[in-house]
């Protein structure tokens, strides 16, 4: 074999003109494809880590009040908690709860529709990210930021600044419509102006999330949503989502209190009718309207408790419990009918529709619970009314917005909680990486189809030129397949070298044009990073690319190469040129 | 001992439509140590029975057994092995591979046979190579050559794997009379030293007397066999 492999490498050599010129085509055409790969897989990693991770993190826990178009967790500190106790310390890097809000805003004579980003830098490792790594100052202090003298700190990009018609210390106005739906007019202070690494960034300005907060009108206990940054994405955002979305399952409504002197238990049934048919079935009416008592401001009273109240269907009655966060809360009931306590659901309990509940339940979350009174196995456990929805999971992008489509249809106002990872979240971009791929991969394979005719049109000439050679080694006693082998690997050494003369200048070509500044101020610049094109060499796409040109090449060679073994020596060594 | 044995051997080419007879029917013995001369006008079908005798060509009847061994009916591939392992060839054009230096193309059959020591391969090589006086060109391409030099070198090849016949077709066409003379002398007395068989072709009758026996061809049939 190592004569084989002196032979094909010293023939390389000889026709060096040729095969000089058909490297060159393989190298370049290597060239494209490693810049073209570097280009996609560098411009999803910015949008994918510099963006999406930062906006939304790695894992986000997120949910919304019925109808409310804003995102909202209504009890942050147990979300919080089963996040704290699931994800390893050492695997978590940090707990955001940044938030956006859109108006718009009023400079000096200029106007525009603006976004607020609210980010919050209690975590140093985020301080440290978001003044850093995000920006660079062109005037003003990022101390200010925190400042509880001025009113509103917010920090502006150059680009936005310069549209708006502010500097330094100016005033922007801005009308925001909060959570309630009411529409709030402030006044923000310009108190840094700074040129953003990511021109995505450009269009934002930053203001300390706990403000946004406030200003968007979330109590303190509540969170937009929470975003979790951790240690090993890649690793372990896929695996902790499940976990998440396994521990965060919601527990039937329940809320321990009382009718004046006298305790009740308040429970809610579902909505629909389905579960509606059963508790009919379940239970026995004693009094009052049925078709009011099951409608969406339903009210039943067990005739225990009934009793004990001398309640009648009709009347008023004040429910009162302690709340977790805000004291007392006092909620007006009118009872619409009066339920057999002897049946199902015995004890001094007020039965609800969960359309009743909701509204006031996650404004005034109750201190105290009993989640176990209706246990698993009682046939009501299924028809009653959870605190949350917990979504299912989402494969990618595309499951996500139709899961999100087909809950806006659902007419509910119980709240919902989704737990996503950025993968899924941004699977979209994920994709890009692969039609981009895809893309250079067809324009790269053609250029190689013609390098590859070239292949075998060269082989071709070469054996012809041959002949008389082949004749030769075959009489003295070289196996057909060793001719074979001998032109297939004579070229692919010549394909294995241009290859990696293509790779080596496709990295410098990277190199280079890395180093050019852009100065784009359009939707094409959100591929820039530091206004520069970002590259990222795939080493598996790469590897897979430089295998998949040289099985072409073989395969190309491998006809040719075939018929100069098969060749008869007797009628090669009559060949003359 | 007979190394070749050649029975009734014909050889017919197509051409067009009609065929041309290049052998009318062949009957050789050679034996073990000759030098023979096969003599014979151009076309009278001296390459043809060369080509043949060497395995790189079949009959179109006949029969040739090589030391005993019936040949024509082998596998391709114990052909190949058969040529590599028992018969040299030299050729009229020298057949050099460019590529290679004389030390490379000496030992390219030997590499052929996988295998054989690397130590033996040297020291064989370097002997056949000062053999035929070209100790000092060793390192040199066939181009850096001149046409004798060559010819000696694609001597030492046919001879490095010990076989047992050597086939030279019109060894000397390309050659002046002085070098001829040369390579025809080095041939004769290798073929005593090594005790190899020698076959090759001529149409010059100066070639005629090196040889010690003498088989003359004419219009694919043998009109007469003879020692000097
Ligand atoms: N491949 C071939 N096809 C057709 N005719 C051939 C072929 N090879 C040889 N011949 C013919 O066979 C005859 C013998 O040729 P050859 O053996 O080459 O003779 P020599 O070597 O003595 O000159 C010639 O008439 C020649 O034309
Ligand atoms: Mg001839």
């Amino acid at each position: 074999m190592g004569l084989v492999f002196l032979l094909s490498y010293r023939n390389l050599l000889r026709q060096k003109r040729r095969n000089f010129f058909l490297g060159i085509g393989i190298g370049f055409g290597m060239m494209i494809l490693v810049v073209a790969n570097a280009f996609s897989h560098g411009m999803v990693e910015v949008l994918l880590n510099d963006i999406v991770a930062n906006a939304f993190g790695h894992l986000v826990i997120q949910g919304n009040q019925g109808h409310s178009f804003f995102s909202m967790i209504s009890d942050k500190e147990r979300i919080l908690a089963i996040v704290q106790d699931t994800i390893k310390t050492d695997e978590l890097l940090y707990i955001n709860e940044n938030l956006g809000m859109f108006g718009r805003a009023v400079g000096n004579g200029e106007a525009g529709n603006i976004m607020v980003a609210g980010v919050t830098v209690e975590d140093q490792l985020v301080r440290e990210e978001f003044f850093n790594n995000f920006f660079t100052l062109v005037t003003g202090n990022f101390e200010d930021y925190f400042s509880t003298e001025i009113e509103y700190p917010v920090i502006i990009s150059a680009a936005k600044a310069k549209s708006l018609n502010v500097q330094l210390h100016d005033v922007i106005k801005m009308r925001l419509p909060m959570i309630t739906g009411r529409i709030q007019a402030v006044k923000l202070t310009v108190i840094a102006i700074v040129n953003a690494n990511n021109t995505f960034m450009d269009v934002v300005m930053f203001m300390d999330g706990q403000r946004v907060k406030e200003l968007l009108g979330y109590h303190p206990w509540d969170s937009a949503s929470l975003q979790i940054a951790l240690k090993d994405p890649q690793r372990t955002a896929a695996y902790y989502a499940e976990l998440l979305h396994a521990r965060l399952k919601p527990n039937l409504i329940s809320i321990i209190g009382q009718v004046g002197n006298q305790g009740g238990q308040l429970l809610a049934f579902q909505n629909n009718a389905q579960a509606k048919q059963l508790l009919k079935e379940k239970i026995t009416m004693i009094s009052g309207e049925t078709e009011k008592a099951f409608s969406q401001s339903g009210v039943m009273v067990s005739h225990q408790l009934a009793q004990k109240l001398h309640l009648k269907p009709g009347e008023d009655f004040y429910y009162q419990y302690q709340t977790k966060y805000r004291g007392f809360h006092q909620e007006k009931l009118t009872l619409n009918a009066v339920y057999d306590s002897n049946t199902r659901l015995g004890g001094d309990i007020i039965l609800l529709n969960e359309e009743r509940v909701h509204p006031f339940y996650h404004q005034y979350l109750p201190a105290d619970s009993n989640w176990n009174y209706i246990t698993a196995n009682n046939p009501l456990h299924g028809i009653m009314a959870t605190e949350w929805k917990l979504l299912d999971r989402s494969r990618d992008s595309q499951a996500l917005r139709k899961k999100y489509r087909e809950e806006r249809q659902l007419q509910t106002s119980q709240p919902k909680l989704d737990v996503l990872t950025m993968y899924e979240g941004a699977s979209d971009i994920l994709k890009l990486e692969g039609v981009l791929n895809s893309i250079t991969m067809i324009v790269v394979l053609v250029l190689f189809f013609i390098i590859l005719l070239g292949v075998v049109n060269t082989l071709r000439m070469t054996i012809k030129e041959r002949t008389r050679e082949i004749g030769t080694i075959r009489a003295i006693g070289m196996q057909r397949n060793d001719v074979r082998n001998l032109f297939m690997l004579e070229t692919l050494f010549l394909t294995t070298i241009s290859c990696l003369a293509g790779i080596l200048l496709g990295m410098i070509a990277i190199k280079l044009l890395g180093t050019i500044e852009f100065d784009l101020n359009n939707a094409f610049s959100i591929i820039l990073k530091n206004s520069r094109l970002y590259f990222k060499i795939n080493p598996t796409a790469l590897i897979t690319s430089f295998l998949l040109i040289l099985g072409m090449a073989a395969l190309a060679a491998y006809f040719p190469a075939r018929k100069a073994a098969n060749l008869l020596a007797v009628e090669a060594l009559r060949h003359y040129e | 001992m007979n190394v070749i044995e050649v029975k009734g051997v014909k050889k017919d080419y197509p051409l067009g439509k009609t065929t041309v007879q290049a052998l009318k029917g062949i009957d050789l013995v050679v034996e073990t140590g000759a030098f023979l001369s096969i003599v014979g006008p151009s076309g009278s079908g001296k390459t043809t029975l060369l080509n043949i005798i060497g395995c790189i060509d079949t009959p179109t009847a006949g029969t040739v057994k090589i030391q005993d061994e019936e040949i024509t009916a082998l596998p391709e591939q114990t052909i190949t092995d058969l040529r590599l392992h028992k018969i040299g060839f030299i050729f009229q054009n020298f057949n050099l591979i460019p590529v290679l230096n004389v030390r490379e193309n000496v030992e390219f059959p030997l590499l052929l046979m996988k295998n054989q020591p690397r130590a033996l391969i040297d020291s064989r090589v370097k002997e056949l190579v000062r053999g035929v006086g070209l100790i000092d060109q060793i390192e040199q391409r066939p181009a850096e050559l001149s046409g004798g030099q060559r010819q000696r070198v694609a001597i030492a090849r046919a001879l490095v794997t010990n076989p047992e016949i050597i086939l030279a077709d019109e060894p000397t066409a390309n050659l002046d009379s002085e070098t001829s003379e040369s390579i025809l002398q080095l041939m004769r007395q290798l073929n005593q030293s090594e005790k190899t068989t020698f076959i090759f072709s001529t149409h010059d009758p100066e070639v005629l007397k090196h040889a010690n026996s003498i088989i003359q061809l004419r219009d694919g049939l043998l009109v007469g066999a003879g020692v000097v």
